[in-house]
């Protein structure tokens, strides 16, 4: 069996969800058979993942797993369906609140439920005992049972988390206790498996590879654990207790400078994967000239596969491809989270040069804004907006799940990032023969990007030149339609049956390898 | 069905559950339905039944009521063959006798304590975090099950208790948070009891319930022993009757005006102020007279507290071994006895007391050591452990000795008589007139101090006739309060 570990699947994805789930549409065409192995818990985990195309079939989460809920049947839940255990009750809708306040006859609280607007779904029930003490809060899955009691301590706090099986038994808990200096943290994890075992764990991570474990033992197979999320399972898969085919896969720069990736300081999220890359089964690598910088770097990896992480569908390549003259003239968009790393303040000031020759152009900026320290980069970016007067010109779009319609009237695709490891918009803009300009940077836009081909490569940090570069294109129109088609027709690099072949050679290599040689 | 409810059966217990027993029993050998209920938690319950000769159909406690572990075998559950540790993962060290530890990398992550009284069987295990607190405790009932678990507030105190039927399956839950301040058990919760979940508010509330459903399956005659258990007796809907029974004096003595006042355990019985009981009754129709008089109760009858078989194979005369059987607790004012004990040993050095019971507390037991020490009678004076079987210390007994200062009626003198062994005691409520007659059966004073009843026992023993008498009376006495006589009291008192 082949497995992609992720914390979960939720309604915001960044990159590595999106490559996920092209991936297993990739593996569903050619009859592959796969599993998400997700190890966080969210109530509403399966409802976001089969909006992602995600089905209960398909994935195996951790807490899932040992509450005995991978698959249930999914049932509304009221709040005439919740058994208080007393008689007599009345119930206040607080509609303000979304909230249900429930009382005994002489007034004493016994539960404020908590509903989803609308549709009045139960999602939380905070509980009162007889002598008004709050003593714990249920939170209900969106399938219709209570998964996670939090038992609060007399002072108000959280004091133990415990997740049940859906008729009722606790099969984990963890606890919270002060510690040396008097701060309140997670102090264990305690796991009772139905009739077995009971486990204890000092953090999620040594649960996370004991399910691991567990579930690599669940069949005789060498299985394929395919690490995209990186610090999940780090540490677990150098050390898989039954042998397994395990694959660390890269989703970004491997270096912190990408620009550096012989001597710059690691990428935090691969240093120790990549330290310990020697204790892997392969490396995957989104772009060819990312694999030829790992394996300089790190030369102990055992198995190197280049496999785009961008997939254009067939249906996409054989699209009716829209002239550059039947597109909004001067339309810039770029396709990215609000985030430091994809220095997006550069793309305005490129778009200001560009704007003060060609006054058409505007700019779209299509993705939710990054929370770091408190949305600093959406700050930045608004400021630089308001320092050049492009108030009118430059427009903050928001996460957009349809971007399809935005690529198919935009002319021009802007990235400046910092680093990058695949970079799908690209790949996505290049599907739909948006011509990009782009700065020179590692990995992903510089490769899918081919210079004069489908699309400009400035110079990193270049502002200016891509300001030029943008003036060029515009005012060019024939230059601006033969990137366009140059960019349609690149897309097949990244065919189904182009990514598909790499991945087959990955699969086919685990499966002919003695389990005793996997490493 | 006759049910006699208490708190819990014990491994030492006192007269009170000694009743209920000797009651259920005789009620059971002549024909009348009767079982004994008990509202604690208890996981060695069915160690300390069997010890007490009783069978699982003869009582039943609510917690294994609702764990559906009424009747359950023993199996023996050795900790080295737990399945909940996993051998694979853990080592298993064996400490001591009395607890394991489970280990991982050197660091120990549970303890797990022996069973007392056991060799190598589950106890109890203790879950630890990395710095060392408790995180959670799994109890094992006697008879080899997970029977309840817990976990704790931050402070260590418990936070919540879920206790679990046989197969597993949480059926009780007690959340433990403030009442006032102090982290108590402010919520007990009945799970999914047929389909349903029940709150209460105390552990009494969930106890009425139970005795309902005890009602509802086989309608009941409910005989409250102790007044913890009234609330939940007088909240049974539609019993046969109910049905209190004061096993000791209603009455105390206010310490400041000396003035005798309703105990204030019995005012909820004697002067109720909600629902009344069916029926008041006492170890002696004295009291139930006197209750009677005094108080606006529904009505009120004497009934026999207990029987014992009797064994006349005692032909002690001589005044040579002194005994008291019972508990060694202040209101049985121990100290008096060994006062009465000194005179007798200042007068006749060839006599020894033996106490046989478990102290009130260790405090208590302290201050009895003094005393005998002081009294310089350690040679003389010996305690024996408390144990079911009386039957070792009443063969050469001379007499019996209590300095109680009331008395129900007194179920220990009634086992000695029974023996065939005399009983001297202070000519006090409810024993004196009633079970104890001076000269008849046993030797009473009425002006009490231990000199003067030291000094009245060794005038009866100076005449052997007059013990011989009093040999053969209390086995006439013990006849009179055989079993048949006392479930025809009973019959008659749930009839009228």
């Amino acid at each position: 069996m082949i497995y992609f570990i992720n914390f979960g699947m939720p309604d915001n994805k960044s990159g590595i969800e999106h490559a996920q789930l092209k991936r297993a549409r990739l593996f569903d065409k050619n009859d592959t058979s796969y599993y998400f192995l997700t190890r966080d818990w969210f109530r509403d985990l399966h409802v976001t993942a089969r909006t992602a195309g995600v089905d209960d079939a398909h994935m195996i989460n951790m807490f899932d797993f040992y509450q005995h809920a991978l698959i249930v049947e999914p049932k509304e839940l009221h709040v005439n369906d919740i058994d208080f255990g007393l008689k007599n009750l009345s119930f206040t809708d607080e509609t303000d609140n979304n909230r249900f306040i429930v009382k005994r006859e002489d007034n004493r609280m016994v539960a404020r439920v908590n509903y989803v607007h609308g549709i009045k779904e139960v999602f939380s029930v905070e509980m009162f005992d007889g002598f008004g003490n709050l003593y714990r809060v249920d939170f209900y899955d969106q399938r219709g049972f209570r998964s996670l009691s939090q038992w609060y301590t007399p002072d108000n706090k959280i004091g133990t988390e415990a997740w049940y099986t859906p008729s009722g038994e606790v099969v984990l808990r963890n606890f919270h206790r002060t510690n040396a200096v008097n701060e309140v943290e997670k102090t264990g994890w305690l796991l009772s498996e139905q009739g077995g075992h009971v486990h204890q764990f000092d953090t999620i991570d040594e649960l996370f590879e004991f399910f691991l474990n567990q579930i690599n033992e669940q069949n005789d197979e060498t299985n394929i654990f395919v690490l995209d999320r990186s610090l999940l399972a780090d540490q677990a898969l150098t050390r898989m207790r039954k042998q397994a085919f395990t694959v660390m896969h890269l989703h970004n720069s491997q270096a912190g400078d990408a620009q550096d990736p012989m001597n710059s300081v690691m990428n935090n999220n691969y240093e120790y994967a990549l330290t310990n890359i020697d204790q892997y089964s392969a490396v995957v690598s989104a772009t060819q000239k990312q694999a030829k910088d790992v394996i300089a770097r790190f030369p102990g990896i055992r198995r190197n596969y280049t496999i785009p992480v961008g997939i254009v569908p067939d249906e996409m390549l054989n699209q009716k491809r829209i002239k550059t003259n039947e597109r909004t003239f001067g339309k810039i968009v770029a396709v990215a989270r609000i985030a430091y790393e994809k220095h997006l303040d550069d793309l305005v000031r490129a778009v200001a040069i560009a704007h003060a020759k060609v006054p058409e152009v505007t700019l779209d900026l299509y993705g939710y804004a990054d929370s770091t320290n408190n949305y600093s980069e959406k700050k930045k970016v608004e400021a630089t907006i308001k320092e050049l007067g492009l108030e009118d010109v430059v427009t903050l779009k928001g996460y957009n799940s349809d971007v399809q319609s935005v690529l198919n009237d935009a002319q021009i695709f802007g990235l400046t990032s910092r680093m990058e490891g695949f970079n799908l918009a690209v790949m996505e803009a290049t599907s739909h023969g948006v011509v990009g300009i782009t700065y020179d940077v590692n990995y992903g836009p510089n490769e899918i990007v081919q210079d004069d081909i489908n699309r400009y490569v400035v110079p990193f940090d270049d502002y200016k030149a891509m300001g030029e570069k943008m003036i060029n294109v515009l005012t060019h129109k024939r230059t601006l339609q033969r990137l366009s088609t140059g960019a349609y027709d690149s897309a097949k690099r990244y065919s189904e049956e182009n990514v598909w072949h790499a991945w087959k050679a990955l699969l086919d290599d685990a499966k002919q390898l003695d389990a005793k040689l996997v490493r | 069905m006759i049910y006699s409810v208490g708190e819990n059966i014990y491994a030492f217990n006192s007269g009170i559950e000694f009743a209920q027993i000797s009651r259920t029993k005789d009620l059971l050998a002549n024909g009348e339905a009767a079982k004994i209920v008990t509202k604690e938690y208890n996981r060695f319950l069915s160690r300390d039944t069997a010890t007490l000769g009783l069978t699982s159909d003869q009582y039943v406690n609510m917690y294994d009521y609702f764990q559906k572990a009424t009747n359950v075998e023993r199996k023996e559950l050795s900790v080295r063959f737990l399945e909940t540790v996993p051998l694979r993962d853990y080592h298993v060290t064996g400490v001591d006798a009395n607890y394991s530890t489970i280990d991982y990398m050197g660091r120990t992550l549970a303890k797990m304590n022996i069973m007392p009284g056991t060799v190598g069987l589950a106890g109890d295990i203790d879950y630890f975090d990395r710095v060392g607190n408790k995180e959670l405790t799994q109890f094992y009932d006697w008879r080899g099950f997970l029977s309840m678990e817990q976990t704790y507030h931050p402070d260590g105190s418990v936070a919540l208790q879920t206790f679990f039927d046989i197969d597993g399956k949480p059926v009780i839950e007690i959340v433990h948070m403030f009442i006032n301040g102090v982290v108590s058990p402010s919520m007990y919760k009945l799970l999914d009891f047929y389909g349903q979940d029940y709150v209460f508010d105390t552990q009494n509330q969930l106890f009425t319930f139970f005795l309902n459903e005890l009602n509802s399956a086989s309608q009941g005659v409910f005989v409250a022993d102790r007044p913890s258990v009234v609330e939940s007796v007088l909240g049974v809907v539609n019993p046969i009757k109910t049905i209190a029974y004061l096993h000791e004096s209603h009455l105390e003595k206010n310490s400041i005006t000396g003035e005798k006042g309703i105990k204030l355990a019995y005012e909820g019985i004697v002067a109720p102020k909600g629902k009344r009981f069916d029926l008041i009754a006492t170890g002696t129709a004295t009291q139930a007279a006197e209750i009677k008089q005094g108080y606006a109760v529904n009505a009120t009858t004497g009934l026999q507290t207990a029987s014992y078989p009797i064994d006349d194979t005692n032909k002690q005369t001589a005044l040579t071994k002194l005994v008291y059987v019972g508990r060694l607790a202040p209101d049985k004012n121990v100290t008096a006895l060994i006062e009465v004990f000194q005179n007798i040993h200042e007068r006749k050095a060839d006599t020894e007391l033996y106490l046989k019971g478990y102290y009130a507390s260790p405090e208590y037991r302290e201050q009895i050591e003094q005393q005998i020490k002081q009294a310089n009678l350690a040679e003389v004076v010996h305690v024996l452990d408390y144990s079911i079987d009386n039957s070792e210390i009443y063969q050469d007994a001379s007499l019996f000795i209590t300095t109680s200062e009331n008395e129900g009626f007194g179920i220990n003198a009634l086992e000695s008589m029974s023996h065939g062994v005399p009983v001297a005691c202070y000519a006090v409520d409810y024993i004196n007139e009633n079970l104890v007659t001076n000269g008849k059966n046993g030797i009473t004073i009425t002006n009490r101090t231990p000199h003067n009843l030291a000094k009245l026992i060794i005038e009866t023993f100076g005449d052997v006739k007059q013990v011989q008498a009093l040999k053969a009376n209390t086995l006439k006495t013990s006849q009179a309060f055989d079993d048949k006589h006392l479930v025809s009291q009973w019959q008659a008192a749930i009839k009228a």
